[in-house]
């Protein structure tokens, strides 16, 4: 996978998570890792720029809370975060299901995430 | 060091323009995550120290991460700053290219500017060089272009004393150009001067006026190239006193019967100057003799015959019937001069006579009582009348006829136009004599051409000289001519029959 593939991919990921509810840059790396069990590690070089590219295209929005006796980053999902979550979780879906469909390998358990 | 003040060390130092909380905000992320990832090591078992090493092996370069979260909030502003200093040299560039041509064009202005001073300065140069020549050549007597021309004027002689006053006039010769003549007067010392000329022909015209009269010449000459020309003019003055002179007219013996009267007009003539005064002067010069005191327009003595002079050629004579006789070709107005039946008092020009044949004697003036201006006169046509009435009619009432007229001192043939004239002049009219030619054209007489001069003076000449050093006599023969044409005439029937009374308005 390229990396314009890989960092749309992450984007869309960050969205989701941070579409579920507030969440911090290391919540969110660890439930992408979980939920992709283990097959995706956001690294924290290409998670904090991408959570802060995100913040700056007013697609996710930002808060601090003290948690834990130190400052800690939110974020959360804006309206357009949202519509740009549903646009790229359809057009992921079509790709996924039309390469999988060439291969053989569709799976009906995907098309409700 | 913790891992807060060792992010704060690898992070690029601080700008004016960022944000106030941006580099606090980007530590304090990294910071929780490193201490999130630390705890979840412990949670795992692994003492402090290995779960703070696996916390950063797992995260990678922190230092590295901050820079480029710091980098990215910052981009724009660097950018736009970079923009900026990058216009702002544009502009610096621009502005310095600009100048530069400015300096550029303003130089090469310069240059231009100085080259047309330099050629305006050698240009004034030029001109101040020509004009230096020009006022060389003026000031040389002998440049061919300019030649300086001088006159004096003495009087009578040669050697005579200087006459001031004196009128010169040149000209270009055969120019009637204003702009091509010269006008000055003589000073005291007769001198004028009439600045610096062209060589060519010239006109001089000199002109000496004295409560007598005037006196006139031109001279034409030649300026040559590179000459000063001086001229010394000798010039008469206009005669003040009077000279006697005794004229004796010949009639011839076979019309001693009839009532014949000689016209004859004097006419003052052209005055050579003695030939010693020099090759240079002028041939001749011409008398206009100013008006007596008094000799306005007038009746002289008893009435008629009058001859009534206007200018050379202008005559009327008055018959008692009121008939005017005129002599054409009059200009000016001249007063009446009463014909000399007695030859008494001063005559001026011209000078006529009307002598009866029968008193022809009484031509022959006494010396004593005739005074001439002494100048050169000369006779050019005589006139024949004829009395048509006796002489029981006074002489100022007396009508006469043109019977027969001879000139001989002109190429062409004179034409005398008669007017009879119906009434007698009225004094006004006497005194505007002018106003006498509207009269009424009646009659036409035709003079003879005589082949040659009909006048001889004892030295075969037309003309003679009154002068204030010897008496003067000069004899009118009648030529053959006339006497011819006059008897015909006698023969004709008289054109105008006398009348048995006159008649006096």
């Amino acid at each position: 996978m390229d990396s314009q593939t890989l960092g749309s991919a992450v984007e869309m990921m960050i969205l989701d998570v941070a579409g579920r509810g507030p969440t911090y840059g290391y919540e969110l790396s660890r439930t992408v890792a979980e939920r992709s069990e283990g097959y995706f590690e956001l690294k924290e070089g290409s998670l904090y720029p991408a959570l802060h590219r995100l913040e700056r295209r007013k697609l996710l929005k930002s808060y601090w809370r003290e948690a834990e006796g130190r400052r800690r980053k939110y974020y959360e999902l804006t309206d357009a975060g949202r519509a740009e979550l549903a646009s790229r979780k359809s057009t992921w879906l079509k790709f996924a299901g039309a390469v999988n469909g060439v291969l053989g390998t569709r799976r009906t358990g995907l098309s409700g995430v | 060091m913790n891992p807060t003040d060792a992010l704060e060390a690898e992070m690029p130092p601080p700008r004016d323009d960022e944000p106030p909380a941006l580099r606090r905000e980007i530590i304090d992320e990294l910071a929780d995550h490193l201490e999130c990832s630390f705890r979840h090591e412990l949670l795992r078992g692994q003492d402090p120290e290995t779960a703070r090493a696996r916390a950063l092996e797992r995260f990678g370069d922190p230092g590295a991460i901050a820079r480029r979260l710091w980098l990215d909030a910052m981009k724009g502003k660097i950018m736009r700053q970079r923009f900026l200093i990058a216009g702002g040299l544009v502009v610096v560039l621009a502005s310095v290219a600009m100048t530069s041509l400015a300096w550029t064009a303003m130089a090469r202005v310069q240059l231009e500017n100085a080259r047309a001073r330099e050629a305006a300065q050698a240009a004034n140069l030029a001109m101040l060089a020509r004009l230096n020549e020009m006022v060389a050549t003026l000031k040389n007597p002998r440049s061919p272009d300019w030649n300086p021309v001088k006159v004096v004027v003495v009087d009578e002689t040669p050697d005579g004393p200087p006459v001031e006053g004196v009128a010169l006039r040149l000209s270009r010769a055969r120019s009637n150009s204003i702009e091509q003549t010269w006008q000055e007067k003589t000073d005291s010392e007769g001198k004028a001067d009439l600045g610096l000329l062209h060589p060519g022909d010239y006109d001089l015209w000199v002109d000496r006026s004295t409560p007598e009269g005037t006196v006139t010449t031109s001279k034409s000459f030649r300026i040559k190239a590179g000459s000063e020309v001086v001229r010394r003019i000798v010039c008469p003055r206009p005669p003040r006193a009077k000279a006697a002179v005794k004229v004796v007219c010949q009639w011839p013996r076979e019309f001693a019967n009839e009532k014949l009267y000689l016209y004859v007009p004097f006419y003052l003539s052209s005055r050579e100057m003695p030939s010693n005064s020099g090759d240079d002067q002028p041939d001749s010069w011409t008398l206009h003799l100013s008006l007596p005191a008094g000799s306005t327009p007038r009746r002289n003595g008893p009435m008629g015959p009058f001859v009534m002079e206007k200018a050379e050629f202008q005559a009327y004579l008055f018959g008692t019937d009121g008939s005017t006789t005129e002599f054409r070709d009059g200009r000016a107005p001249f007063p009446w001069v009463q014909t000399p039946s007695s030859g008494e008092g001063p005559f001026e020009f011209p000078i006529r006579f009307l002598v009866e044949v029968a008193n022809a004697d009484r031509l022959d003036f006494d010396p004593t009582r005739a005074k001439w201006t002494p100048w050169s006169y000369e006779v050019s046509v005589v006139m024949v009348l004829r009395a048509l009435d006796s002489k029981d009619v006074p002489p100022g009432r007396r009508r006469y006829e043109v019977v027969a007229g001879v000139s001989g001192a002109f190429q062409t043939p004179i034409v005398p136009n008669f007017l009879i004239r119906k009434i007698p002049p009225s004094d006004d009219e006497i005194a505007q004599p002018f106003n006498l030619i509207t009269q009424e054209a009646a009659s036409w007489l035709r003079f003879i051409q005589s082949p040659r001069f009909p006048f001889n003076t004892p030295n075969g000449q037309t003309r003679f000289e009154a002068s204030l050093d010897h008496p003067t006599e000069w004899t009118i023969t009648f030529p053959e001519e006339l006497t011819q044409e006059l008897r015909k005439a006698l023969k004709k029937p008289r054109a105008m029959e006398p009348s048995p009374q006159p008649v006096i308005r």
